[in-house]
């Protein structure tokens, strides 16, 4: 099979961030200090195909997804040519390439557009949703007559869809750079008798990766690792996932079970669930945003745009959702709460636009390379004794 | 405390290669030279070496004749464990104010015979064994050693006296104190050589706390006839190595460090250590773990293909980290930059960190003499005259201008010497009373005077 050469690849990549990775001279430091190499082997491989252009290979490299970014390979360059930040970079670009509408790569490489394209989204979506407005009660509280649910609920719902449908896309042409950068077709190992592997790798990625962040665990630099649990790296991101995934059930449990705009007290089981897990969204990406600020870890030392956009938007929502259920428990009526409700549900909206579009789409790209490395393992140990028989 | 005053031709500083053959060359065209080295024995990195590559001849055989040649040359002044402390322009010549430090023993008594060094009760780590094995508190400082002086480490001395009582010629004086010493040269040539990069530099190799991860001297000593065991063994146990790995650019090329130059001299001498071994213990695997082997010399690349063919594994990787097992073994970890490429992580019994070059002395605040980037010795025309500094009538040699082997020392150590021959003749004043060239140090003060 052919290899085609970009030649404008490296220049392409460094828009995305990586300023320094021409220094590398190629010599595997990075590879050899990084903690999760083994079955894997990065970065140094994944420098290299954007050093010759090797664009297919590289946007085809599961391994781009499998760093945490720990900063260990920057800190020990030799060239101090920051490999850690070039595998951010590249996770960009690969990100942009898996995007077709182009605008993942505009937002990635234009840091105005970026900031002004959210903008506008949350102004779009303000000015829609007050389009809706049932007029203001200033007796009382009553948001969801201000605004009725209804229009949040399918408005949700469409978005949700279109959201869904971008990232299938994403999802398949992902799959394809993959599987055509291994020199594999897309569906050999996914029939018959190999039925096994595909569960084992599904369930290693969902139950050791995503929720027991055990490669992430085990990616700790030497400054995270003289910290406290509660400030280390992995436990930040657990935070803020869970703190998601629990909002999304709270939201989905009020959809599916709570009258609409009925008012519930704290301790009901669903608006416990959102608080609490409000609660996590909060502490991680305070934390994160603080060491962003900081600069002090050599992972947080640069920041790229699109890093900041992601904890910025996550913040606001949490924190406007706070606002809101402050004023949704408060006396007298906080009448402040209309214009807020308005603004948090634009918020969680352009939040959704950016899912395909942004840092944001790791959610389920990362995932996705796990699962594919999982595999990968899994049927190469099996496959063993039966002799090469699928190549 | 006298104060005694000397004028000569020439200063040469440090008595390493470089310093001695620079004091040698300028000795034998009959100028007059006064070399100062610090140590207690001139000879410097080099006399500690065992072979010299691509010949693999005997180190001690070709530095210690040098050593005497500098010691009995009667045009040169040798001046050991002083120092340099004060320098000042005196129209036309440098006023040199050094001290000599005080060995304890009466240089003009001491026979060198060792009964003190048999007699004395403490043992400290030797550092011309490089802390492999351990001398007297009194000794001399190396077999070769010249002067053939005992030196005592007053710091560690109980004051016993057993020394005292063992010295058939009574040379030992514990009431020495240093000695000021006035010398007045015309031209210096800054010899004063490198260091080696600390072997607690990097982290990720142990940060110096790995005892079976030595630096390319311990494996000199461990290799020379002369060494502290006479035999390749580890440290950590004493056990004979059978598997030995070099790292590579060790501390050189990486800017972790703010070393951002090759060394030169590491990718031979790891060659030649393991052509060593390969004699020293010939069941033993050796592997060099590479970037770029760079062999640049006459003769060089040949060594080089000679050691492949010898069965020295050459892997081109970057060690990243070395950690150690429960027995002490180190373990290294590499990326095996072959198909897809891999992360190994390879036990060996000893491994050895090809540690590069850094400067040794500032001459800055002494000699006006600036320095370049990487902190060695600024040559003001490099690619003219390599031994000329800023400073009119000094010059500079060796590896105080950077990193270079023995024969590049060597060369530029003579290359020094005409230089600074050259400024001489230009600047002799009296240039027609000095005729001959022979004339003692009497008629020379009487000259002067």
């Amino acid at each position: 099979m052919s290899t085609r050469v970009d030649t404008s690849l490296l220049s392409e990549i460094k828009q995305y961030g990586a300023i320094d990775i021409e220094a590398c001279f190629n010599c595997g430091n990075c590879t050899a200090v990084c903690p999760l190499t083994g079955d894997a082997s990065f970065p140094r491989r994944m420098i290299r195909y954007a050093q010759i252009g090797a664009k297919d290979a590289l946007i085809g490299s599961k391994e781009l997804w499998l760093c945490y970014y720990c900063g260990e390979c920057s800190k020990t360059c030799p060239r101090q040519a920051e490999p850690g930040e070039f595998m951010a970079a590249a996770r960009r670009y690969a990100l942009a390439e898996y995007d077709f509408t182009g605008i993942a790569k505009a937002m990635f490489t234009i840091p105005w557009f970026n900031v002004l394209l959210n903008l506008l989204l949350v102004s779009f979506f303000a000015v829609f949703l007050l389009a809706f407005n049932q007029g203001t009660a200033f007796d009382k509280l009553a948001l969801w007559e201000f605004l009725p649910e209804v229009v949040v609920q399918i408005s949700g719902i469409v978005l949700f869809a279109i959201v869904a449908l971008a990232m299938m896309v994403g999802i398949a042409r992902m799959t394809r750079s993959i599987a055509n950068a291994a020199h594999l077709p897309i569906s050999a190992s996914a029939r018959g008798e190999r039925g096994q592997a595909w569960c084992k790798a599904a369930w290693l990625t969902v139950w050791q990766q995503v929720l027991g962040h055990k490669d992430y665990r085990e990616d700790e630099c030497e400054e995270d690792r003289s910290k406290p649990w509660f400030l280390r790296k992995w436990f930040r991101h657990a935070t803020i996932m869970f703190g998601f995934i629990g909002l999304f059930g709270a939201t989905a449990l009020d959809f599916l079970f709570k009258p609409l705009g009925a008012w519930v007290p704290l301790y009901y089981p669903a608006r416990l669930l959102g608080t609490l897990s409000g609660v996590l969204l909060m502490y991680g990406t305070t934390l994160a945003m603080m060491i962003r600020f900081r600069k002090q870890d050599r992972y947080a030392a640069q920041s790229h745009v699109s890093d900041w956009l992601l904890l910025v938007l996550i913040w606001s929502v949490g924190f406007s959702g706070f606002l809101l259920e402050i004023a949704a428990y408060s006396r007298p009526p906080a009448t402040w709460a209309y214009p807020l409700l308005i603004l948090h549900v634009a918020l969680v909206m352009d939040l959704l636009v950016m899912l395909p579009l942004s840092k944001f789409a790791h959610i389920v790209y990362r995932p996705l390379a796990i699962y594919h490395q999982k595999r990968g393992n899994v049927e190469s140990i099996e496959t063993i004794p039966m002799g090469a028989a699928s190549t | 405390m006298a104060e005694e005053r000397l004028r000569v031709d020439a200063l040469v500083v440090g008595g390493g290669i470089a310093g001695m053959q620079a004091s040698l060359d300028l000795a034998d065209q009959g100028y007059h030279v006064a070399l100062v080295e610090r140590e207690p024995s001139i000879g410097g990195k080099m006399i500690a070496l065992s072979k010299v590559f691509p010949t693999l001849d005997c180190c001690s055989c070709i530095t210690t004749p040098k050593m005497s040649a500098v010691a009995h040359h009667e045009n040169i002044h040798l001046f050991t464990y002083t120092e340099v402390k004060t320098i000042e322009p005196n129209g036309g010549s440098y006023l040199v104010h050094c001290v000599e430090k005080p060995r304890y023993v009466d240089t003009g008594l001491c026979t060198g015979c060792r009964q003190c060094e048999y007699a004395c009760p403490i043992d400290l780590p030797d550092p011309f064994q490089m802390g492999l094995s351990a001398h007297r508190a009194i000794r001399v400082p190396f077999s070769t050693a010249v002067p053939q002086k005992a030196v005592l480490d007053i710091d560690h001395c109980l004051l016993c006296g057993k020394c005292e009582k063992a010295c058939p010629v009574d040379a030992i004086d514990f009431t020495q104190g240093p000695q000021d010493l006035v010398i007045e040269a015309r031209a210096i040539v800054l010899a004063t050589g490198y260091e080696t990069t600390p072997r607690d530099a990097k982290a990720e190799y142990g940060a110096g706390k790995l005892s079976n991860v030595i630096d390319g001297l311990m494996m000199e000593r461990l290799l020379a006839p002369t060494g502290p065991y006479l035999h390749v063994l580890r440290p950590s146990d004493g056990k004979e190595p059978d598997s030995i790995a070099y790292v590579q650019c060790a501390g050189s090329r990486d800017e972790t460090l703010g070393v951002s130059y090759c060394s030169r001299v590491c990718c031979m001498y790891a060659i030649k250590q393991a052509m060593l071994l390969s004699g020293a213990l010939p069941m033993a695997d050796i592997t060099i773990y590479y970037m770029d082997i760079r062999t640049f010399g006459k003769g060089y690349e040949q060594f080089y293909q000679n050691a492949r063919a010898m069965g020295i594994e050459f892997v081109k990787a970057k060690v990243g980290r070395i950690t150690e097992d429960e027995y002490r073994n180190p373990i290294v970890r590499v990326e095996i930059m072959e198909e897809a490429s891999r992360v190994e992580e390879r036990k060996h019994d000893l491994v050895v960190l090809s540690v590069g070059m850094l400067p040794a002395y500032d001459p800055r605040p002494l000699y006006g003499v600036p320095i370049a980037e990487d902190g060695f010795v600024e040559a003001a025309c490099p690619n003219i005259a390599p031994p000329m500094t800023a400073q009119p009538g000094v010059f500079a040699a060796g590896t105080a201008t950077g990193p270079m082997d023995i024969v590049d020392s060597i060369v530029m150590a003579g290359a020094a010497a005409a230089e600074a021959a050259a400024y001489l003749e230009r600047h002799d004043g009296e240039a027609k009373t000095y005729a001959g060239r022979s004339i003692s140090m009497g008629e020379k003060e009487a000259i002067h005077a």
